[in-house]
Protein backbone atom coordinates (compact mmCIF):
# COMPACT_ATOMS: atom_id res chain seq x y z
CA UNK A 1 0.00 0.00 0.00
CA UNK A 2 1.51 3.46 -1.02
CA UNK A 3 2.21 6.12 1.36
CA UNK A 4 -0.32 9.52 0.63
CA UNK A 5 2.48 11.17 0.63
CA UNK A 6 4.29 9.13 -2.49
CA UNK A 7 1.26 8.75 -3.98
CA UNK A 8 0.46 12.23 -4.17
CA UNK A 9 3.71 12.78 -5.61
CA UNK A 10 3.35 9.84 -8.28
CA UNK A 11 -0.21 11.23 -9.19
CA UNK A 12 1.40 14.70 -9.46
CA UNK A 13 4.22 14.08 -12.17
CA UNK A 14 2.36 11.51 -14.07
CA UNK A 15 -0.09 13.95 -14.96
CA UNK A 16 2.43 15.62 -17.16
CA UNK A 17 1.98 14.48 -20.72
CA UNK A 18 3.17 15.86 -24.49
CA UNK A 19 0.48 18.14 -25.88
CA UNK A 20 -1.33 16.01 -28.80
CA UNK A 21 0.02 16.28 -32.08
CA UNK A 22 3.98 16.53 -30.37
CA UNK A 23 3.89 12.46 -31.09
CA UNK A 24 3.55 12.46 -34.55
CA UNK A 25 5.09 15.52 -35.70
CA UNK A 26 8.65 13.72 -33.83
CA UNK A 27 7.83 10.79 -35.26
CA UNK A 28 7.66 11.97 -39.12
CA UNK A 29 10.64 14.88 -38.27
CA UNK A 30 12.50 11.22 -37.50
CA UNK A 31 11.45 9.16 -40.23
CA UNK A 32 12.86 11.40 -42.60
CA UNK A 33 16.21 12.02 -40.49
CA UNK A 34 16.25 7.85 -41.06
CA UNK A 35 16.80 7.80 -44.49
CA UNK A 36 20.29 8.83 -45.50
CA UNK A 37 22.44 6.70 -42.27
CA UNK A 38 20.25 3.63 -43.51
CA UNK A 39 21.43 4.14 -47.41
CA UNK A 40 24.73 4.51 -46.61
CA UNK A 41 24.57 1.58 -43.95
CA UNK A 42 23.34 -0.30 -46.84
CA UNK A 43 26.53 0.12 -48.88
CA UNK A 44 29.01 -2.85 -48.97
CA UNK A 45 31.78 -1.65 -46.63
CA UNK A 46 34.04 -4.74 -46.49
CA UNK A 47 36.95 -3.00 -48.61
CA UNK A 48 37.80 -0.16 -46.26
CA UNK A 49 35.54 -0.35 -43.07
CA UNK A 50 36.77 2.59 -40.84
CA UNK A 51 36.61 5.29 -43.72
CA UNK A 52 33.06 3.75 -44.32
CA UNK A 53 32.01 3.46 -41.02
CA UNK A 54 33.42 6.84 -39.82
CA UNK A 55 31.41 8.86 -42.89
CA UNK A 56 28.18 6.63 -41.69
CA UNK A 57 28.29 7.59 -38.23
CA UNK A 58 29.18 11.56 -39.37
CA UNK A 59 26.58 11.13 -41.63
CA UNK A 60 23.88 9.76 -38.85
CA UNK A 61 25.32 12.48 -36.51
CA UNK A 62 25.02 15.39 -38.81
CA UNK A 63 21.53 14.39 -40.22
CA UNK A 64 20.15 13.81 -36.64
CA UNK A 65 21.73 17.79 -36.16
CA UNK A 66 19.67 19.01 -39.02
CA UNK A 67 16.79 17.40 -38.29
CA UNK A 68 17.04 18.29 -35.02
CA UNK A 69 17.96 22.33 -36.04
CA UNK A 70 14.92 21.65 -38.68
CA UNK A 71 12.38 20.37 -36.12
CA UNK A 72 13.15 23.68 -33.54
CA UNK A 73 12.35 26.05 -36.65
CA UNK A 74 9.17 24.46 -37.33
CA UNK A 75 8.42 24.44 -33.97
CA UNK A 76 9.57 28.03 -33.43
CA UNK A 77 7.32 28.72 -36.71
CA UNK A 78 4.90 26.87 -34.87
CA UNK A 79 4.86 28.64 -31.47
CA UNK A 80 4.30 32.02 -32.48
CA UNK B 1 -1.89 -2.08 -46.49
CA UNK B 2 -3.11 -5.45 -44.97
CA UNK B 3 0.84 -5.95 -44.78
CA UNK B 4 1.55 -2.87 -42.94
CA UNK B 5 -0.87 -3.83 -40.47
CA UNK B 6 -0.25 -7.06 -40.04
CA UNK B 7 3.54 -5.74 -39.90
CA UNK B 8 2.72 -3.29 -36.64
CA UNK B 9 0.45 -5.70 -35.16
CA UNK B 10 3.57 -8.33 -35.06
CA UNK B 11 5.80 -4.90 -33.68
CA UNK B 12 3.35 -4.50 -31.29
CA UNK B 13 3.81 -8.20 -29.46
CA UNK B 14 7.58 -8.29 -29.73
CA UNK B 15 9.80 -7.34 -26.76
CA UNK B 16 11.73 -3.86 -26.33
CA UNK B 17 15.34 -5.89 -26.83
CA UNK B 18 14.07 -7.55 -29.94
CA UNK B 19 12.87 -4.31 -31.45
CA UNK B 20 16.05 -2.43 -30.37
CA UNK B 21 18.16 -5.52 -32.03
CA UNK B 22 16.18 -4.55 -35.60
CA UNK B 23 16.13 -0.99 -34.76
CA UNK B 24 19.13 0.04 -36.66
CA UNK B 25 17.83 -0.68 -39.90
CA UNK B 26 14.41 -1.02 -39.61
CA UNK B 27 12.73 2.05 -38.92
CA UNK B 28 9.29 0.84 -37.90
CA UNK B 29 10.77 -0.99 -35.55
CA UNK B 30 12.58 2.12 -33.95
CA UNK B 31 8.83 3.49 -34.73
CA UNK B 32 7.49 1.58 -32.41
CA UNK B 33 9.72 1.64 -29.27
CA UNK B 34 9.19 5.42 -29.71
CA UNK B 35 5.65 4.88 -29.75
CA UNK B 36 6.09 3.02 -26.44
CA UNK B 37 8.63 5.16 -24.49
CA UNK B 38 7.57 8.72 -25.84
CA UNK B 39 4.95 9.18 -23.25
CA UNK B 40 7.63 8.24 -20.06
CA UNK B 41 10.44 9.93 -21.73
CA UNK B 42 8.64 13.67 -22.10
CA UNK B 43 7.36 13.67 -18.77
CA UNK B 44 10.79 12.71 -17.38
CA UNK B 45 12.32 15.70 -19.26
CA UNK B 46 9.02 17.91 -18.58
CA UNK B 47 9.50 17.04 -14.64
CA UNK B 48 13.42 18.54 -15.57
CA UNK B 49 12.74 22.04 -17.29
CA UNK B 50 11.09 25.11 -16.68
CA UNK B 51 8.77 24.96 -19.99
CA UNK B 52 6.84 22.91 -22.42
CA UNK B 53 9.08 23.96 -25.63
CA UNK B 54 12.15 23.05 -24.17
CA UNK B 55 10.95 20.11 -23.06
CA UNK B 56 10.01 19.31 -26.66
CA UNK B 57 13.10 20.35 -27.77
CA UNK B 58 15.03 18.02 -25.53
CA UNK B 59 12.72 14.79 -25.83
CA UNK B 60 13.47 15.51 -30.29
CA UNK B 61 17.34 15.60 -29.35
CA UNK B 62 16.96 12.33 -27.19
CA UNK B 63 14.99 10.55 -29.66
CA UNK B 64 16.92 11.55 -32.48
CA UNK B 65 20.17 10.45 -30.95
CA UNK B 66 18.62 6.96 -29.93
CA UNK B 67 18.08 6.63 -33.31
CA UNK B 68 21.77 8.04 -34.72
CA UNK B 69 23.00 5.29 -32.33
CA UNK B 70 20.49 2.66 -32.21
CA UNK B 71 23.08 0.28 -33.29
CA UNK B 72 25.47 0.71 -29.62
CA UNK B 73 22.33 -0.69 -27.60
CA UNK B 74 24.14 -3.82 -26.38
CA UNK B 75 21.16 -5.68 -23.88
CA UNK B 76 22.91 -4.99 -21.13
CA UNK B 77 20.58 -3.32 -19.60
CA UNK B 78 16.75 -2.66 -20.18
CA UNK B 79 15.72 -0.75 -23.06
CA UNK B 80 14.16 1.71 -21.09
CA UNK B 81 16.82 2.37 -18.77
CA UNK B 82 19.03 3.08 -21.99
CA UNK B 83 17.17 6.19 -23.41
CA UNK B 84 17.00 7.28 -19.64
CA UNK B 85 20.58 7.62 -19.41
CA UNK B 86 20.50 9.34 -23.22
CA UNK B 87 18.27 11.91 -21.37
CA UNK B 88 20.33 12.25 -18.51
CA UNK B 89 23.26 13.03 -20.82
CA UNK B 90 20.92 15.46 -23.04
CA UNK B 91 19.72 17.48 -20.50
CA UNK B 92 22.75 17.37 -18.17
CA UNK B 93 24.89 18.77 -21.52
CA UNK B 94 21.51 21.59 -21.52
CA UNK B 95 22.52 22.22 -18.52
CA UNK B 96 25.57 23.39 -18.71
CA UNK B 97 24.78 25.38 -21.35
CA UNK B 98 22.59 27.81 -20.19
CA UNK B 99 22.65 30.03 -16.86
CA UNK B 100 21.34 28.85 -13.69
CA UNK B 101 18.06 29.71 -13.37
CA UNK B 102 15.43 28.49 -10.75
CA UNK B 103 12.49 27.31 -12.36
CA UNK B 104 9.72 29.14 -11.61
CA UNK B 105 6.39 28.26 -10.73
CA UNK B 106 4.68 30.30 -13.49
CA UNK B 107 5.98 28.48 -15.85
CA UNK B 108 5.10 25.06 -15.12
CA UNK B 109 3.01 23.22 -17.49
CA UNK B 110 -0.71 24.70 -17.98
CA UNK B 111 -3.41 22.94 -18.75
CA UNK B 112 -3.36 22.07 -22.26
CA UNK B 113 -0.27 19.53 -21.23
CA UNK B 114 -2.58 17.93 -18.89
CA UNK B 115 -5.05 14.49 -20.17
CA UNK B 116 -5.71 13.50 -16.83
CA UNK B 117 -7.05 9.67 -16.31
CA UNK B 118 -8.79 8.35 -14.17
CA UNK B 119 -6.51 8.22 -11.86
CA UNK B 120 -4.86 11.18 -11.92
CA UNK B 121 -8.33 12.52 -10.76
CA UNK B 122 -7.68 11.16 -7.95
CA UNK B 123 -6.23 13.85 -6.24
CA UNK B 124 -7.21 17.53 -7.46
CA UNK B 125 -5.97 19.22 -10.55
CA UNK B 126 -4.37 22.50 -8.00
CA UNK B 127 -2.72 20.23 -6.13
CA UNK B 128 -1.16 18.18 -8.82
CA UNK B 129 0.32 21.46 -9.98
CA UNK B 130 1.00 21.98 -6.16
CA UNK B 131 3.18 18.88 -6.32
CA UNK B 132 4.72 19.56 -9.72
CA UNK B 133 5.77 23.03 -8.52
CA UNK B 134 7.30 21.67 -5.35
CA UNK B 135 9.28 19.07 -7.60
CA UNK B 136 10.46 21.96 -9.99
CA UNK B 137 11.67 24.00 -6.82
CA UNK B 138 13.96 21.59 -6.29
CA UNK B 139 17.68 20.99 -6.79
CA UNK B 140 18.47 19.16 -10.48
CA UNK B 141 20.29 16.22 -8.90
CA UNK B 142 17.23 16.03 -6.46
CA UNK B 143 14.54 16.62 -9.29
CA UNK B 144 16.03 14.24 -11.24
CA UNK B 145 16.12 11.30 -8.58
CA UNK B 146 12.79 11.76 -7.45
CA UNK B 147 11.18 11.68 -11.39
CA UNK B 148 13.13 8.58 -11.77
CA UNK B 149 12.05 6.78 -8.49
CA UNK B 150 8.61 8.33 -8.74
CA UNK B 151 7.46 7.63 -12.40
CA UNK B 152 9.55 4.99 -13.29
CA UNK B 153 9.44 2.97 -10.08
CA UNK B 154 13.33 2.62 -10.81
CA UNK B 155 14.87 0.82 -8.17
CA UNK B 156 18.56 2.58 -6.60
CA UNK B 157 20.81 0.84 -8.30
CA UNK B 158 18.91 1.82 -11.58
CA UNK B 159 18.75 5.21 -10.42
CA UNK B 160 22.30 5.38 -9.79
CA UNK B 161 23.45 3.40 -13.02
CA UNK B 162 21.09 6.01 -15.41
CA UNK B 163 22.82 9.13 -13.33
CA UNK B 164 26.05 8.19 -13.27
CA UNK B 165 26.49 8.15 -9.32
CA UNK B 166 26.68 6.05 -6.72
CA UNK B 167 23.96 4.12 -4.17
CA UNK B 168 24.85 5.86 -1.49
CA UNK B 169 24.58 9.19 -3.35
CA UNK B 170 21.20 8.32 -4.70
CA UNK B 171 20.20 7.46 -1.47
CA UNK B 172 21.18 10.66 0.19
CA UNK B 173 19.87 12.47 -2.57
CA UNK B 174 16.27 10.82 -2.63
CA UNK B 175 16.11 11.47 1.11
CA UNK B 176 17.02 14.93 1.35
CA UNK B 177 14.12 15.12 -1.92
CA UNK B 178 11.94 13.63 0.00
CA UNK B 179 12.39 15.38 3.04
CA UNK B 180 12.30 18.52 1.41
CA UNK B 181 9.13 17.84 -0.66
CA UNK B 182 7.20 16.48 2.46
CA UNK B 183 8.65 19.58 4.39
CA UNK B 184 6.73 21.79 1.84
CA UNK B 185 3.87 19.78 0.68
CA UNK B 186 2.77 19.71 4.71
CA UNK B 187 -0.39 21.62 5.78
CA UNK B 188 -1.70 21.63 2.09
CA UNK B 189 -4.13 19.03 2.44
CA UNK B 190 -2.76 16.93 -0.61
CA UNK B 191 -3.92 13.72 1.15
CA UNK B 192 -7.61 13.72 1.36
Amino acid sequence: MMDPFDRSVVVGLMSISPRPGFSAELLSALRHASYLPVRLAAVDHTRAPWPLAGAVAGAAIGSAGAAVLAYRRLARGRRF
Amino acid sequence: MELDARNENVLIEERDDVLAARAPHDFDAFGELYRRHLDRIYRFVRSQVADSSTAEDLTAQIFFKAMASAGSFRGEAAYHSWLYRIAHNVIATWGRQRARTPLVVASLPDAEDMTPSPATQVIHGEQREMVRAQVAQLPPAQREVIALRYLEDFSIEEVADVTDRSRGAVRILLHRARLRLRRSLEGKELHR
